[in-house]
């Protein structure tokens, strides 16, 4: 590491070493990369950014990092984040962000996610909400004018599909918690209390029985067991569903790998619970800079941040995203910027006042895990399960193995 | 010549074991005895049997004089020691011509008794000065380094690329990690932990599942498939190549394809199924089904595998001598006969080196089951090794996996020296 850094700052030059380069396949976001790149390198005459075409995967970022030959700067997933900082892999950017404007412009239900007690390692890149994707074409067929508001159109909606098309289902639901949080936030739920991760409480039930029932009550789901996401995905692009919960960046996704036609694809706010409730969570990405550089470097990399981050910047990705034809998407920008009152982004505007957070506890990855493995798979393929038994029993395992 | 003589002495000895003898003698002392040398060969010697084909007298033949070359004695002079007919060599005979016809007269079963060489003449030993014997010295000491130096560059790679990581999992798995930079000493906790750990003896249990399921699918078909290409007249080759391009698929990709294959909604398996469902849509949960999943991973597993196994079988049965099938023939034997009694029999060495390479690699099988379930429905394709990546790299207990590692390692060892030790107690048996 001293020796690369070393070689590296030969000549004056200081090479800022940068994951998440596009890929040289993807053309069109590499060109857009390298003109962000090449503007900050004329404001920073002595640095030069060396992009590496490489995406965040725990097991290869772990490794790399604890090597010593990470990167300088990254975005990661802000759920990566706690993990990540315990072990000790992310800079503290408390000093850094004190005194940055721009900070204030970005929710702060992003910045409560890059917050590990009152320390920041991140610094919240893109946005995104969970949101519910439909078919028009399939709505327009069955003679349905708008999406489904709250959990009972979903039923009601799916009935009509059904019976329209017999072999087309309304939704389909990974069990995931990813998703599944949403509908316990939904349901007057929620999944710490007093500082401790409680899956068990009356909202969680309620959003469980909610999920059970569309696929054995109300027959909304398809009959067989649908445990991935690329599954549920690769049936919305056959268009054997109609809805489905997403990110509205998998969709350019969803189009190339199985065909999706986008432009039959709305996406909406999820419907709200029975009590009307309406609640999403919030991801995204954040930048961060690795804590075993030295400081010289991290203001650099700070730098290269706020320049990535900056409204001009930003402004500028958006007209070149446009000049080349792109598909924009509000995750392809800074949650900083007010490209939110653009019109593409009409549908989701407004959805930041519904948004949640996902804890920002190391274990919680953990026990997502084992929550998808132990009780959300179960609901799916057990039509008699005791939802309290499971529950009871999950979080007796939740006690044990993470001392919650 | 030697028709007399069988005729006479019995035939234990073969013809051409007799004729080699003769034809050693003749050539190894033509120089310095032409004379033919005197046979008598029996085993399980009496006076009454044995013939001097020679036509010497006896006391000639006690005592050989010089330059007479080996003379294989009369029955009187064949010398019994320990109760077993010995043969004496001549002095005349250098020490290396001794061992020479020593290895040789082994070989055609008799024994010779060591008598004590006159050394022949030497040459004076060179004088040596004090330089020449440190050059001689350094000569053989670099000799002798030659070998270390020469291996010394492909030991230190294997050494830090295969034991060092070793070394290091077997040091870690006795901390426990607070970040990845500090770390504390908590001896056995983490393999005492692993014992206790449900969702790792459940992982256990279900590498072993998958591991039969494999070896009963994985032993059977390849040799199926073997004896079929074998018995092929026409278009072995390319049925070799069709079955064997699986093994050289990716796994990541053959992954892939067949969790598409397995899809429960759309699949083509349950699609073909369908077919002959007479309407009936059929919707196996190949995946998502607990009980059908490792049997899913398991045929993904034999498929690729299976022109592997298949080659190594086909080189078993060219090793089988053809003359045994044609003797089976001949004696009317059924295809099942020459299965039963010929091929199984000549493979079971074959056999058995399969099933343990299939049980070692089944029970580390990780990107089939990563792809295509991450270990679900409810953890019941939960494997060994998927289990130990989770632990590292979604639970970052670097500790804890790296005990899991441990014991993986521990299983594999005891796996291959059993597989080991069965091989040498067979070759023993032999």
């Amino acid at each position: 590491m001293l020796f690369s850094q070393a070689k590296a700052q030969d000549g004056d030059v200081t090479v800022l070493t940068v994951w998440n380069m596009p890929s040289p396949a993807d053309k069109n976001q590499l060109d857009v990369w390298d003109s962000e790149s090449e503007t900050f390198e004329k404001m920073f005459p002595g640095v030069k950014i060396k992009g590496i075409s490489r995406e965040y995967k725990p097991q290869e970022f772990v490794s790399v990092m604890a090597s010593g030959k990470g990167p300088d700067v990254v975005h990661i997933p802000i759920t990566a984040i706690p993990s990540m900082a315990k072990y000790g892999f992310l800079s503290k950017l408390n000093e850094f962000t004190g005194g940055w404007n721009q900070k204030d412009y970005m929710p702060s239900i992003m910045w409560e996610s890059v917050k590990v007690g009152d320390d920041i390692y991140g610094i919240p890149y893109d946005s995104y909400f969970t949101t519910l994707f439909y078919r028009k074409d399939i709505f327009d067929k069955c003679g349905l004018t708008g999406p489904p508001k709250t959990w009972n159109d979903i039923i009601l909606y799916s009935d009509i599909i059904n019976k329209k098309f017999p072999d087309t289902w309304g939704i389909a639901l990974p069990p995931d918690i990813f998703y599944f949080i949403d509908f316990i936030w939904q349901a007057g739920g929620d999944v710490v209390s007093g500082g401790k991760i409680n899956l068990n409480n009356p909202g969680v039930i309620k959003a469980l029985k909610f999920w059970s029932s569309l696929k054995f009550k109300y027959n909304a789901m398809p009959p067989q067991n649908i445990l991935y996401d690329s599954d549920i995905e690769q049936l919305f692009s056959a268009g054997k569903i109609a809805m489905m919960p997403g990110v509205a960046k998998r969709l350019p996704v969803m189009a190339r790998r199985y065909g999706l036609d986008i432009s039959q694809v709305e996406i909406v706010p999820l419907p709200a619970g029975d009590g009307g409730v309406q609640a999403w969570h919030a991801g995204g990405e954040a930048f961060i800079i690795n804590d075993t550089i030295s400081p010289e470097k991290k203001k650099l990399a700070f730098e290269y941040i706020k320049h990535r981050l900056s409204p001009l910047t930003q402004l500028s990705r958006f007209m070149r995203m446009k000049e080349l034809n792109m598909i924009i998407f509000p995750g392809d920008f800074s949650c900083a910027t007010n490209l939110i009152n653009r019109p593409e982004f009409a549908n989701v505007k407004g959805l930041l006042s519904y948004a949640h957070a996902e804890p920002t506890y190391y274990k919680w990855p953990m026990i997502r895990e084992d929550f998808n493995r132990y009780v959300l798979e179960k609901i799916f393929t057990d039509r008699d399960v005791d939802y309290n038994q499971v529950l009871f029993d999950f979080m007796e395992r939740v006690k044990k193995e993470y001392n919650e | 010549m030697s028709d007399d003589i069988f005729g006479k002495v019995g035939n234990e000895l073969s013809e051409n074991a007799i004729k080699g003898m003769v034809e050693e003698e003749l050539s190894s002392h033509k120089k310095e005895d032409t004379s033919l040398p005197i046979i008598k060969l029996k085993l399980g010697l009496t006076t009454e049997n044995v013939i001097d084909i020679s036509g010497r007298k006896k006391e000639k033949i006690e005592k050989p004089s010089a330059g007479s070359g080996l003379r294989i004695l009369a029955s009187s002079d064949l010398t019994k020691v320990n109760q077993v007919n010995v043969i004496k060599l001549p002095d005349t005979l250098s020490q290396t011509q001794k061992l020479k016809k020593v290895f040789r007269y082994r070989r055609y079963g008799m024994q010779l008794r060591d008598v004590p060489a006159k050394m022949r003449p030497s040459k004076p030993l060179p004088e040596y000065k004090k330089q020449d014997f440190k050059k001689l010295r350094r000569y053989r000491a670099q000799k002798s380094t030659l070998g270390v130096g020469l291996v010394s560059p492909a030991l230190i790679i294997f050494l830090l690329f295969s034991w060092m990581p070793i070394v290091k999992t077997f040091s870690i798995a006795f901390r426990k990690f607070q970040t990845l930079n500090s770390s504390d000493f908590v001896g056995l906790a983490n393999f005492i932990n692993i014992l206790t750990d449900q969702k790792f003896l459940d992982a256990c249990l279900h590498s072993g599942i998958l591991s039969a399921i494999v070896i009963l699918l994985g032993t059977g078909l390849p040799l199926f498939l073997a004896l079929y290409i074998y018995e092929a007249r026409h278009g072995s080759s390319l049925m070799k190549i069709l079955y064997f391009i699986p093994f050289l698929t990716p796994a990541v990709p053959a992954a892939i394809l067949w969790k598409w294959m397995y899809n429960q909604g759309f699949g083509i398996i349950n699609s073909i199924l369908t077919l002959f469902a007479g309407g009936h849509q059929v919707a196996i949960g190949w995946l998502t089904n607990s009980n059908l999943v490792l049997l899913s991973i398991a045929i993904v597993f034999v498929w690729k595998n299976t022109g592997w196994a298949m080659l190594i079988y086909m080189a078993g049965l060219q090793n089988i001598p053809r003359n045994l099938f044609e003797d089976a023939a001949l004696n009317g034997a059924s295809v099942w006969t020459k299965i039963k009694s010929i091929i199984l029999p000549s493979l079971v060495p074959v056999m058995l080196a399969v099933v343990f390479i299939q049980i070692i690699n089944s029970v580390q099988v990780f990107s089939e089951v990563y792809i295509m379930t991450n270990g679900g429905p409810e953890g019941a394709s939960e494997v060994i090794a998927t289990y130990m990546y989770k632990k590292a790299f979604l639970y970052m207990d670097i500790g804890y996996a790296s005990g899991v590692a441990v014991f993986f390692l521990f299983l594999l060892v005891t796996i291959t020296l059993f597989r080991m030790n069965l091989s040498n107690s067979r070759k023993g048996a032999r």
